[in-house]
């Protein structure tokens, strides 16, 4: 008898401990303790969340919980979410919205939980000499008032590609939506009706690149310069990416930030959580989301990424300015955004104008001249965000000993298929045979620029070049530079974007982008194919 | 409704496994151990599918223990719900967005005697929540005016206002809210959501004066006024709780006002998070519609669980009738009870038996899918 009541209590005693035990470890809404058993969630998230890295590490000791981060642009990792690709190989993402996500019917479904964690709206950065002869550093500026500079030739931005950046997505749409001026959301008809002062607008964009990253480091690179053709006074961008240009030491001139006054489109980085990951992940989720919405982290986000915080209880602190930002509505259907963002490609951007110097030199024969005209195929007739754009002007010199004589198509704005397809026949022409002589292909491409800008200065120029081997006949690189020298500012910033393979020097064509202001793009491990969509991506 | 969340139990496994281990080990008598291990085995379990922020309350899951019970409830949306090969498969109940999920759950399971079979326990009707400032300048508009102390949204006038592309930059002395945009009321889209929704027909109600229920279509220009009360607004939120999160966090610049449930305006105000801005105005559309929560039963238990939670059955169980107002919804039951909680909380909610607004019935379900449809 005594035994047994003994034996009782040690295990009802045992029992309370498991009990009390388990209550403390399960997670609890407004509980400090945030810790939980490891694990480590796998996040599908936008490029710009690097800058969580810090963070992130010092969340993963309060909470077990570590972020495994594949990056991606927003719009893409949106796309891949709703199709279902997302399931089973990550637990979560993190855009900078579900904006895009939510405009499919079953987006929100592929979601279970979601958390707004921090929040940027996009707005303008304004070189400060202009910001003040502009007289934009003293009183409230509207878009309106943005384009009538622009008409007047006082102001030039740059701006990443809206089909590729969610900071150019959203600068589209509050452009389209504060000009129009109706103060509701945008639609399909309104497109139309803005189109002419639409085009005005972004007759003012002198820059395009294909993500937000790339934006703020060919900024850096072309400030108050001229990039692409014409003057560089600043940036549609996230207010984040701005606060860190100022603070980088990067800048010869600091960026006024400017608060469009008929209002701004704010994204909310929501960390979302998958209905298809398992139990533990979505434990280990919710326990981090708490953690991040705390106000000590709140405050260190904020500090460390710039962005603003989400919680009330946490101000945004005096570098976030003082201005009122009033909220645009968002357009309520994809069908508008794409209208919106086809009419941007199709006729209110600048349109593009490339030069293809192309090496059809005697190392070229058989299988690099084949792999050379089936990448130029694809380029023209490959669709997708990198084929050659409606209205977009393109020169191919072909060139060995000398250059060829250059042949330029111009693709209309609607129905392009009859010139792509003569641009196919001629890229299916090449013929490799002969000596090398880069420097004098490259002459004669600015040459076309220089005759091709007179009449149609309105475009975004770029170069590319493919070669496969060193300059070994006609002018050298050196000769190439006074040439280059020469040539007027606006000529000298249209940029080369060298594309390596085969024995390509590779020194040579590094100092020929740095010259120019382009990039180098090593197309030896890659098929050329890819290289050339990666090209378009940064032209 | 409320948003999904995963299935969420107040106890853990291995308390329950240790307990039944101790059991049997000890050949103690259930009764001993209840005393001090929870679970009780004796607790029946009342399997719920789809979820609601009151079966979260920690002082109803007492209150529901006391009474013998305990909800386990799940992921799944309404339409998540109905489209299960059996939705009744395991479940004593289902919890819907509103009257028309409900049905549209109770058309996918087969009849088996009186089930399945829906219950109104509470109810909630649509307010606004909004700032003071804006307030004023809807009073100054004309589309706001104070009964009995209560400021009262007039939909017609609100219309009105938005046919004709008024802005708040139009209102006469506004020199405070600068803000580019029409003056919109901001609601969840009628496509995925049952507040929307019901926004839609309380729209429908005022154009076609009281003749919806009736069957009767919309008029093209008067549907086209119905409609840009939505599509104004652009992508709105898919469910109520959301947006109600939003206008906390995202300030009167971004959210000047926006339509959710009267109890979760309550709770979010003075419940447990707390997270409305103190001086948080409640507003009362005029016409309004009181949305009944619906739900669900498919078995005995689930009639139960109703009953217990309904204000006048035989079986009502005060205690949880009382967390319902306390919470912030109405229920059947003297209304005095949930005015004074209000009271004594100083939230001036309006007084349903002094009708200072016409509350219309919901319109018949044929006549509500059909608007949606239009809308979408």
């Amino acid at each position: 008898m005594m035994r047994k009541s003994l034996t009782l209590l040690a295990v009802l005693g045992l029992l309370a401990g498991v009990a009390l035990a388990a209550c403390t470890g399960s997670p609890q809404t407004g509980t400090q303790s945030f810790a939980g058993p490891p694990y480590t969630l796998r996040v599908l998230a936008s490029n710009e969340l690097a800058d969580l890295r810090p963070l992130l590490t010092q969340a993963a000791k309060a909470t077990g919980v570590t972020v495994d981060m594949t990056f991606t642009d927003s719009l893409h990792g949106s796309d891949q979410v709703v199709a279902g690709e997302a399931n089973g190989h990550y637990d979560a993402d993190w855009f900078a919205t579900n904006r895009y996500l939510a405009m499919n019917p079953k987006g929100l479904s592929q979601l279970d939980d979601v958390t707004a964690t921090m929040s940027s709206p996009v707005i303008l950065g304004v070189r400060a000499s202009v910001a003040h002869a502009l007289g934009w550093d003293s009183k409230p500026v509207t878009w309106q008032d943005i384009l009538t500079a622009i008409v007047a030739h006082r102001f030039a931005f740059g701006m990443a590609d809206p089909d590729g950046s969610n900071s150019g997505l959203t600068g589209l749409v509050s452009v389209a939506t504060a000009i129009t001026g109706r103060g509701a959301a945008l639609t399909g008809q309104e497109i139309t009706q803005a189109a002419p002062q639409l085009a005005q607008f972004f007759a003012g964009q002198s820059l395009k690149v294909s993500s937000t990253e790339a934006l703020t480091s060919t900024y850096v690179r072309d400030q108050g310069g001229q990039a692409q053709g014409d003057q560089l006074d600043g940036l549609i961008d996230y207010e984040s990416a701005l606060l860190e240009l100022n603070a980088s030491h990067q800048l010869r001139e600091p960026l006024a930030l400017v608060y469009p006054s008929d209002g701004v489109v704010t994204s909310d980085y929501t960390f979302s959580e998958l209905t298809s990951a398992p139990r533990a992940a979505k434990n280990a989720y919710r326990r981090l989301a708490a953690y991040l919405l705390t106000p000590d982290v709140q405050r260190q986000i904020m500090q460390q990424t710039r962005r603003r915080p989400i919680i009330p209880q946490v101000r945004p602190d005096v570098g976030f300015g003082r201005q009122q930002l009033f909220e645009l509505p968002f357009p309520g259907t994809a069908v508008v955004i794409d209208d919106l963002e086809s009419a941007y490609y199709r006729t209110l951007r600048r349109p593009a104008r490339t030069v293809y110097v192309l090496d059809t030199s005697g190392s070229m024969a058989n299988a690099p001249i084949n792999e050379l005209k089936s990448a130029l195929v694809t380029l023209i007739d490959g669709g997708g965000d990198t084929a050659i754009e409606p209205r977009e002007q393109v020169t191919m010199v072909p060139f060995n000993a000398t250059p060829a004589a250059p042949a330029t198509f111009t693709v209309p704005a609607s129905d392009p298929q009859p010139v792509l397809d003569q641009i196919v026949t001629f890229a299916g022409n090449l013929k490799a045979q002969g000596r090398t002589a880069i420097y004098d292909a490259l002459v004669t491409a600015y040459q076309v620029v220089e005759s091709e800008s007179a009449g149609d200065p309105n475009r975004i120029t770029t170069i590319v070049l493919l070669t496969d081997g060193e300059n070994n006949t006609g002018d050298n690189l050196a000769v190439f530079q006074k040439f280059y020298n020469g040539l007027s500012p606006a000529i000298q910033s249209v940029p080369v974007f060298p594309i390596l393979f085969g024995s390509a020097n590779t020194l040579q064509m590094g100092q020929l982008a740095q010259l120019t202001g382009g990039t180098v793009f090593d197309g030896r491990h890659l098929p050329l194919a890819t290289v050339f969509q990666l090209v378009r991506g940064d032209q | 409704m409320s948003r999904v969340r995963f299935r969420r139990t107040s106890t853990s496994v291995v308390a329950l496994a240790a307990a039944v281990i101790l059991a049997a080990a000890l050949d103690v008598s259930a009764v001993a151990v209840r005393r001090v291990v929870d679970p009780d085995p004796s607790t029946v379990v009342v399997e719920v599918a789809g979820s609601s922020d009151f079966f979260d309350d920690s002082a109803v899951v007492s209150e529901l223990q006391k009474d013998g019970y305990r909800i386990d409830q799940s992921d799944l949306g309404s339409y998540q719900i109905a489209n299960e090969p059996d939705p009744a498969a395991g479940n004593a109940l289902a919890n819907a967005d509103g009257k028309s999920a409900a049905l549209y759950i109770e058309s996918k399971v087969p009849k088996q005697g009186n089930f399945p079979e829906t219950g109104n326990p509470y109810s909630s009707p649509l307010v606004i929540v909004t700032h003071p400032q804006i307030v004023s300048l809807l009073v100054t508009a004309g589309i706001v005016k104070y009964t009995n102390g209560i400021p009262i949204f007039d939909v017609a006038t609100y219309l009105n206002a938005v046919t004709s592309g008024e802005e708040w930059a139009d209102i006469k002395g506004n020199k405070t809210f600068l803000s580019p945009n029409r003056i919109m009321l901001t609601t969840t889209d009628p496509m995925y959501s049952n507040s929307g929704a019901t926004f839609a027909a309380i729209l429908a109600d005022t154009l076609n004066a009281g003749t919806l229920g009736r069957g009767q279509p919309l008029s093209d220009p008067d549907f086209q006024s119905l409609d840009e009360c939505f599509t104004i607004q652009g992508a709105m939120e898919q469910h109520t709780p959301d947006l109600l999160r939003k206008f906390a966090a995202d300030g009167m610049n971004a959210y000047p006002m926006a339509l959710v449930y009267e109890s979760s305006a309550i709770s979010a105000k003075f419940g447990r998070s707390g997270t409305l801005p103190a001086d948080t105005v409640l507003m009362y559309p005029n016409p309004d519609i009181v949305s009944d929560t619906t739900l669900v039963a498919f078995n005995a238990l689930g009639e139960h669980i109703i009953n217990l939670l309904s204000a006048g059955t035989p079986s009502s169980d005060p205690s949880l009738v009382g967390l319902e107002e306390q919470d912030g919804f109405r229920t059947s039951s003297d209304s005095q009870t949930f005015m004074g909680y209000m009271a004594s909380r100083h939230v001036p909610v309006i007084n349903l038996d002094q009708a200072p607004v016409t509350f219309v019935r919901p319109p018949d379900e044929s006549a509500y899918q059909a608007l949606i449809k239009r809308i979408g």
